[in-house]
């Protein structure tokens, strides 16, 4: 193996995990509303919502962790009005999911040119310092995986404890419940409304984060619309993981090497149009849904209405 | 008794207009604080909205010519929708069909008038039934979810037909990445002197005539809706579903690329590397707001096309910045479908209160 290889194999597992974070936030996040029996189609939405609201909250105070906790609120908030309108107004998921997409794809960005921001002299100055784990970051080929920042190691602990979360806990117990068979929940007095407003305020808000993470540690700049199908990536992730955050994990990997991939293909000079580099993502995603059907194991009340007797 | 059911169907009818005209009123009300935090005056700012889309000949003319795509975009969402086929790609669908309506209306030449622009019409509908049926042939085949394949094919749509214009279909006496622009055999005759209101206009009321027609005056329409409904019964009377389901996607993704042909051929003559139109996503809005029916989705993508236009006029003239237009038209969305809740409570007790 000579150096340059393990250059370039260095860099793709970086890359790898930079476009894997925010789609695996925004994934976890749909995944926990989904296990509720609700499905989020307002994932791109919230994902910019967290993006704009974390550049925001860092550009005012210069703190990451006011923007982090910006997008945090900006997820919640909207978690709540998703809710309300989906819970009690019996809105349907589908058309709120879009009305939300829409407002912030107009929200952000009209917000941003009031902000009257652009360019170098607003960018996020204070990128999330990385954490070098001892030892482990020397190891060759493997080494970048332990020199992330905050988020990513929130992620890892974030993935393993949902996998627990739902199988162990009462809480998780019951969002399953409710999202497998709401009438039998409520039933045994299982709260259905509270439980699914839970699941789908948190899912919003790991949503948000995810966008967070893009301005905060990798774009370190908001910029128009810069989700960009990610959050229906993540959405798409959640059904090629059959709802579990494992199968969730690996299928945003494989998101995120198909997407560092196509970035080493333009950087080593091969030559193709750059749309086209673009497109892997979405072409990848079509495959996986392709390949990824008959499995299934969605919750069996996903998507449906919920009427109180 | 007959007479009866007809005031109390009027009676609905008129709730129906008036909780969702206040819905929409909310709406703007929303858009009217969003204004005010940008620190200008919303009532000025709505008025160069309102001027701005009606209040000049241009004005009604820009307005008129935005509409036709969103009004094609509102019928391709609600026909598909009536199928229970979730056409989220319409974006792309528009895309293609432009291409096709591009590709003719570029590389062949020689032919009198109508039948070229009825040539590049019917390749526009093709190609946009086309991109529809990769979606349909992976659910059909694979039993991929075509909700999410639709909006991948989007973005796909989208960047193929960049390439293309920056390679092999650019015009080469041009320093930007376009296309060459369609003969003049192709182009969609105006018909509002003064304005940039085109043919277009008339196919698109045609257009929906008949779907109209066709979904709820024709046995076909009804079996249509009836899968839509209740596609257990619709199996028992003896309908076919994955035929229905078929139709109506074809019709759906004919539709759309209809909207991009008639927009290219009427108004932009050309693509530019980049263009996002935005009228297919916009489409899927109006035609939830006009919920399904055509006449409902004329009012609404009237609205949005009005919101549009108006949203430049409020850039140009006070500095509001143009994606408020998104914000806004999210807002009414969202209004409009809380409003629906309302509606059917208030429906519930009317239909009982008569009986």
């Amino acid at each position: 193996m000579d150096s340059q290889f393990m250059i370039i194999i260095g860099i793709l597992l970086g890359s790898t995990i930079r476009y894997t974070v925010p789609i695996l936030y925004a994934a976890l996040g749909g995944l926990i509303t989904e296990k509720a029996g609700v499905l989020n189609f307002a994932l791109e939405g919230l994902m910019l919502a967290g993006a704009f609201f974390a550049y925001y909250g860092n550009l005012v105070t210069g703190s990451i962790l006011v923007g982090v906790l910006c997008a945090l609120a900006a997820g919640a908030l909207t978690g709540l009005i998703l809710s309300i309108s989906i819970l009690k107004y019996k809105a349907s998921q589908l058309v709120m999911g879009i009305g939300i997409n829409i407002f912030y794809l107009g929200l952000t960005g009209y917000f941003f040119r009031i902000i009257g921001s652009s360019g170098a002299e607003t960018m996020v100055d204070d990128l999330l310092g990385s954490i070098h784990i001892p030892l482990l970051e020397d190891i060759p080929l493997i080494g970048v995986l332990f020199e992330q920042n905050i988020l990513v190691y929130l992620l890892v602990v974030l993935v393993i404890f949902t996998a627990r979360f739902f199988n162990k806990t009462t809480i998780g117990l019951n969002l399953k419940a409710v999202g497998e068979n709401p009438y039998a929940a409520a039933a045994v007095g299982v709260d259905v409304i509270k439980n699914r407003t839970l699941a789908i305020v948190v899912g919003s808000m790991l949503a948000a984060l995810g966008g967070g993470v893009m301005t905060l540690t990798m774009a370190r700049v908001f910029l128009e619309n810069m989700v960009n199908g990610r959050g229906w990536i993540a959405f798409t992730a959640i059904i090629l993981g059959r709802y579990s955050s494992k199968g969730v994990l690996i299928g945003c990997l494989v998101f995120g090497a198909a997407t560092a991939l196509s970035d080493i293909v333009q950087i080593v000079g091969i030559d193709i149009p750059y749309q086209a580099a673009l497109m892997v993502p979405y072409i990848i995603t079509i495959v996986a849904l392709v390949l990824s059907v008959g499995g299934g194991n969605a919750p069996a009340a996903l998507g449906a209405r919920y009427d109180r007797e | 008794m007959s007479s009866f059911d007809s005031s109390l169907s009027r009676r609905i009818l008129r709730m129906r207009i008036l909780v969702t005209g206040l819905a929409v009123v909310v709406a703007f009300l929303l858009g009217s604080a969003l204004v005010a935090l940008a620190g200008i005056n919303p009532l000025t700012a709505l008025r160069y909205l309102f001027s701005g889309a009606l209040g000049t000949r241009h004005g009604i003319g820009e307005t008129l010519t935005r509409f036709i795509p969103l009004f094609l975009a509102t019928l391709s969402f609600a026909i598909a929708m009536k199928v229970h086929f979730y056409n989220v790609g319409i974006e792309g669908q528009i895309a293609l069909g432009s291409l096709g309506a591009l590709l003719v209306g570029v590389y062949v030449t020689g032919l009198p008038a109508p039948i070229h622009i009825l040539l590049c019409l019917t390749a526009s509908v093709v190609f946009g039934i086309l991109w529809l049926s990769v979606a349909g042939f992976l659910r059909f085949r694979f039993g991929a979810n075509e909700l999410l394949t639709t909006v991948m094919l989007n973005y796909i749509a989208i960047y193929l037909i960049d390439i293309l214009v920056e390679t092999v279909l650019k015009d080469p006496n041009s320093l930007i990445n376009q296309s060459q622009k369609i003969a003049a055999t192709a182009k969609l005759p105006r018909i509002m002197e003064g304005t940039t209101v085109h043919l277009g206009l008339v196919f698109a009321a045609i257009v929906g005539f008949i779907v109209y027609y066709y979904v709820w005056r024709t046995p076909g329409g009804f079996e249509l809706r009836a899968v839509g409904a209740n596609s257990k019964a619709a199996k028992y009377a003896g309908i076919n579903p994955a035929k229905l389901i078929i139709i109506g996607m074809i019709i759906s993704g004919g539709l759309a690329g209809l909207g991009g042909g008639l927009n290219l051929l009427g108004y932009q003559s050309r693509w530019v590397s980049g263009t996002f139109l935005g009228y297919g996503f916009d489409g899927i809005g109006a035609a939830v707001m006009g919920q399904y029916h055509p006449l409902g989705m004329a009012f609404s993508a009237l609205l949005f096309a009005i919101i549009r236009v108006g949203g430049g006029a409020m850039q140009r003239s006070v500095g509001v910045p143009y994606p408020l237009v998104h914000a806004l038209q999210g807002i009414v969305i969202i209004a409009v479908i809380i409003s629906a809740y309302f509606i059917e409570k208030r429906t519930e007790k009317m239909t009982k209160g008569g009986q």
